[in-house]
C-alpha cells in the first residue's frame, strides 16, 4: 500500500538523505520523492510502500531524526506530483 | 578538476602562529570539549586532523594514543557505558575514520553516548577523491544518531555543544563531527546560538493509571528489565519497585545486574542462552511489564510465539520502540527514572502457586559447575572471579561462548559494571572497553574475559596497556577455536567444522610479555583460585591464560527458530 508522507526538514548538509536513507532500510520502497526548499527549512514530500512493515512505525522512527522538525502521514494520495519535477536548490 | 577553486593556504601544514587570538577552530574544539568536562579523548593522528594534535600540546586534556582507530572508538564507548556521559574519540580522515566505524555502530544498537571527531580534507578538496578523502558523514549515517560538517570554524564551537547533546539526551546515541582541515585551522568567532531545551516529557497519569489497572487484572506478570533501565538511570527505582511487587523477573543481557542474582524473583536472563526459569516465566505470562526493552530477536525467539499469553504494558524513552516488534496494550513514553519512580504496580490477583512454580523452577534450572572432565570449566571459573573482590568489579568481554558465560555466571552488581557489545556483538571490543573504562574508574578491579578469536582483533591495544600503565586484569578463555561458531557447527551444520580451527595460536603469554605485561598460566582445575589471586593481586595490568576444552558449549540454547519454551539443555540429543 502507498502511503503519502509530509516531513519538514531542518535546511541543513545531509537532512534529505538521512531521511530517505532511514526510510529505504526501514524496508520502504520510495515511489516518489519531491523537495520544495523554504525559507527556513525544507519540505520533504515522499510517497512510500511496503508490503509488510508499519507506517506508523516509520513514522515515529523519521520524527526522532534530528533533523526532522515534524511529520505528517497525508492521506489524501490524489495529488499529482508528475507535473513537477524534483524542485529547490 | 579546477586547480583555481584550491586556496592553496587550506592545504598549508605549517602550524598556526601560537599566542595569536582569536583561537583557530582546532584550540576551539578542545575548548569546547573541556567546557564539555571532557578529560580524555582516544584517538590515533594523521594528516588532517593534525591541526587538532597541534593544538592539544598545548590542552589539558589527555589524550590516550591507541594503536588503532577501533581501539579508540571502542575505549571511549567502554568509558561512556560506565559514566553514561559521551566518551570521545578522533581519527584522521580515510582510513582513521573508517577504522571508527565498528565503534560507532556498536554505541548505535546499544545506545551508548559517543562523539567521534574525524578529521577531513579541506572544504575546496572535499568531493575531489582527495587524499584519504572518505565521505564518512555518508557512510556512517545509518549508525549514527546524528551527524555534522564543521565547514565553518566559528560554527565549531556550537557544533560540539550540540553533540554532546544529542549524544546523551533521550535515547543516547553517537554522534559524529567531520572537521574539515580548513575549519580547524581558520579563526573561530564563536556564534553559540542558545541551545533549544526540549520540553519536559510530563508524567503520563492516565497510562499510569491504565498500566496499574493491567497489573490489578494480571494473575502471572513479569517484569521485563532491558537496556533502557540503565540508559536512564533508574536501576534504583527499579530495584525499590520490584522488591515490593513480588512478582518474577527477567532480564535481558543489558539489564543483568538491576536485580541481584540471588534475589529469589530474579528468574535470570531471557532469550537464546537466558535460563529456563527465565524463558518459561515469560512464556507462561499473562502480562509483561517491559521496561526499556525492544524485543530483540537474540531476547525474544520466534517472535509470534513470544510470551502468547501476555498482555504488553511497555515503559520507554524512545516511541519508535514501543509497538515496534510487538503492539503494546499500553505503552508509556517518557523518561523512565519518573515513570517507574511513580508506578506502584499491585497484583491483587497474583497466581502464587505460579509464582512458586517459577521460583522453584529457578533452583531446578540452577547452572552447575561440577563439569564432567580433568579440564578447568569455564563457567566455573567465571563464576568463582565474580565472587572474589568485594569492591566494585567491572568486567568487560569480548563476543562469543565466553561472553554467554559471562552473561550467565557472573555476579553482577550493576548493570554499569557490565561491558558487552550486546546489539553488535563486536569481537575486540574486550580489552579497549576495559581500557575505557578503567580510565573512567581507577578505583574499580577491571576485568576482561576475552576468547583467542577475540583478543586477536585488537591485541595492538596491550601496547596502549602497557605504555600509560592501565590496569586491566585479562582472562583469556582459550579453546584453541572459534567456539560460539564451531558449536552452531557442531549443533546445526552436522559437525561440518569450517574455519573455526585456531590450535596454531602464538603462545599468548610470549605475545602479551613482549608488549611488557605480566602474564601467566593455569591449565588444572586446583590452580584457579591461586591464578585468581596472582590475577588480581598483580601490579598492573595482566594477563592469565587458560586452556580449556574446547567441546564445552554454552548451555541452554534456544535453537534458531525455536520459540523460548524450546530451549535444547546438554543432555538433549
Ligand atoms: C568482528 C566479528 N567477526 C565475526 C564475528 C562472528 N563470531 C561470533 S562469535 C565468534 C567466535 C569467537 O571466538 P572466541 O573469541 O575465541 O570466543 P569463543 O566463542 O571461543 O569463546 C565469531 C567468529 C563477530 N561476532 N565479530
Ligand atoms: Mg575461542
Amino acid at each position: 500500500m502507498n502511503h503519502a508522507i509530509e516531513l519538514r526538514l531542518r535546511a541543513v548538509e545531509g537532512s534529505i538523505i538521512r531521511t530517505l536513507g532511514l526510510a529505504e532500510r526501514r524496508g520502504f520502497k520510495l515511489e516518489r520523492v519531491l523537495v520544495e526548499q523554504q525559507a527556513e527549512s525544507q519540505l520533504l514530500h515522499l510517497v512510500v510502500s511496503s508490503p509488510m512493515r508499519s507506517i506508523e512505525v516509520l513514522t515515529k522512527q523519521l520524527e526522532r531524526l534530528h533533523d526532522v522538525i515534524d511529520v505528517a502521514i497525508n492521506i489524501d494520495q490524489s495529488q499529482d506530483y508528475s507535473a513537477c519535477a524534483v524542485s529547490g536548490g | 578538476m579546477n586547480a583555481e577553486i584550491i586556496d592553496p593556504s587550506c592545504m598549508n601544514d605549517r602550524a598556526p602562529d601560537r599566542g595569536s587570538t582569536p583561537r583557530n577552530g582546532a584550540e576551539a574544539l578542545l575548548d569546547s570539549l573541556q567546557q564539555q568536562g571532557v578529560q580524555t579523548i582516544f584517538g590515533y593522528p594523521g594528516g588532517t586532523i593534525m591541526p587538532v594534535y597541534d593544538a592539544l600540546t598545548e590542552s589539558p586534556i589527555q589524550h590516550i594514543l591507541t594503536r588503532h582507530e577501533q581501539g579508540a572508538a571502542f575505549a571511549a564507548n567502554g568509558m561512556a557505558r560506565v559514566t553514561g556521559k559521551a566518551g570521545v574519540c578522533m581519527a584522521t580522515s580515510g582510513p582513521g575514520a573508517t577504522n571508527l566505524i565498528t565503534g560507532i555502530a556498536d554505541a548505535h544498537l546499544d545506545s551508548v553516548p559517543l562523539v567521534a571527531i574525524t578529521g577531513q580534507v579541506p572544504t575546496p578538496l572535499m568531493g575531489t577523491d582527495a587524499f584519504q578523502e572518505v565521505d564518512i558523514f555518508g557512510m556512517t549515517m545509518p549508525v549514527v544518531k546524528h551527524s555534522f560538517i564543521a565547514r565553518d570554524s566559528s560554527s565549531i564551537p556550537s557544533v560540539v555543544r550540540d553533540a554532546f547533546h544529542i549524544a546523551e539526551s533521550g535515547r543516547p546515541g553517537p554522534v559524529l563531527v567531520d572537521l574539515p582541515k580548513d575549519a580547524a585551522m581558520g579563526h573561530c568567532h564563536p556564534r553559540l546560538q542558545p541551545l533549544d531545551q526540549p520540553a519536559m516529557d510530563p508524567i503520563q497519569a492516565d497510562a499510569l493509571d491504565q498500566a496499574t489497572r493491567l497489573v490489578q487484572e494480571a494473575r502471572r506478570p513479569v517484569f521485563y528489565l532491558g537496556g533502557g533501565v540503565v540508559l536512564a538511570d533508574a536501576v534504583d527505582q527499579v530495584r525499590s519497585m520490584a522488591a515490593d511487587a513480588g512478582i518474577p523477573i527477567v532480564a535481558t543481557l543489558k539489564a543483568l545486574g538491576t536485580v541481584p542474582r540471588d534475589n529469589p524473583d530474579f528468574m535470570g536472563m531471557i532469550g537464546m542462552h537466558g535460563s529456563q526459569a527465565a524463558n518459561l516465566a515469560v512464556q507462561e505470562s499473562d502480562l509483561l511489564i517491559c521496561i526499556g526493552a525492544r524485543f530483540d530477536d537474540r531476547a525474544t525467539g520466534r517472535l509470534d510465539e513470544f510470551a502468547p499469553h501476555a498482555r504488553v504494558l511497555h515503559f520507554d524513552r524512545d516511541t519508535a520502540e514501543v509497538s515496534k516488534l510487538r503492539q503494546a496494550d499500553v505503552g508509556i513514553v517518557g523518561c523512565l527514572r519518573e515513570h517507574v519512580a511513580a508506578f506502584r504496580p499491585e497484583p491483587s490477583r497474583l497466581d502464587t502457586a505460579w509464582v512458586d512454580r517459577c521460583r522453584r523452577r529457578k533452583h531446578e534450572f540452577a547452572p552447575r559447575y561440577d563439569a564432567p572432565g580433568p579440564g578447568i570449566y569455564g563457567p566455573a571459573l567465571i563464576n568463582q572471579l565474580s565472587r572474589s573482590r568485594r569492591d566494585p568489579m567491572i568486567v568487560s568481554c569480548d563476543v562469543g561462548q565466553h561472553q554467554m558465560w559471562v552473561a550467565q555466571h557472573w555476579n553482577f552488581d550493576h548493570p554499569r559494571h557490565h561491558l558487552t557489545s550486546g546489539a553488535l556483538g563486536a569481537m575486540g571490543f574486550g580489552i579497549p572497553a576495559a581500557l575505557g573504562a578503567k580510565m573512567a574508574c581507577p578505583d574499580a578491579t577491571v576485568v576482561c574475559v576475552s576468547g583467542d578469536g577475540s583478543i586477536m582483533m585488537n591485541i595492538q591495544e596491550l601496547a596502549t596497556l602497557a605504555r600509560y600503565s592501565i590496569d586491566v586484569k585479562i582472562v583469556l578463555l582459550d579453546n584453541s577455536a572459534l567456539g560460539m561458531v564451531r558449536q552452531w557447527q557442531e549443533l546445526f551444520f552436522e559437525k561440518n567444522f569450517s574455519e573455526i580451527d585456531l590450535s596454531d595460536n602464538p603462545d599468548f603469554t610470549s605475545v602479551a610479555r613482549a608488549f611488557g605485561i605480566d602474564a601467566f598460566r593455569i591449565t588444572e582445575p586446583g590452580q584457579v583460585t591461586q591464578g585468581i589471586n596472582r590475577l588480581l593481586d598483580s601490579d598492573g595490568p595482566c594477563l592469565m591464560h587458560v586452556p580449556i576444552d574446547q567441546t564445552a558449549n554454552v548451555w541452554p540454547l534456544v535453537p534458531p527458530g525455536a520459540n523460548n519454551a524450546q530451549m535444547m539443555e546438554e543432555s538433549t540429543p
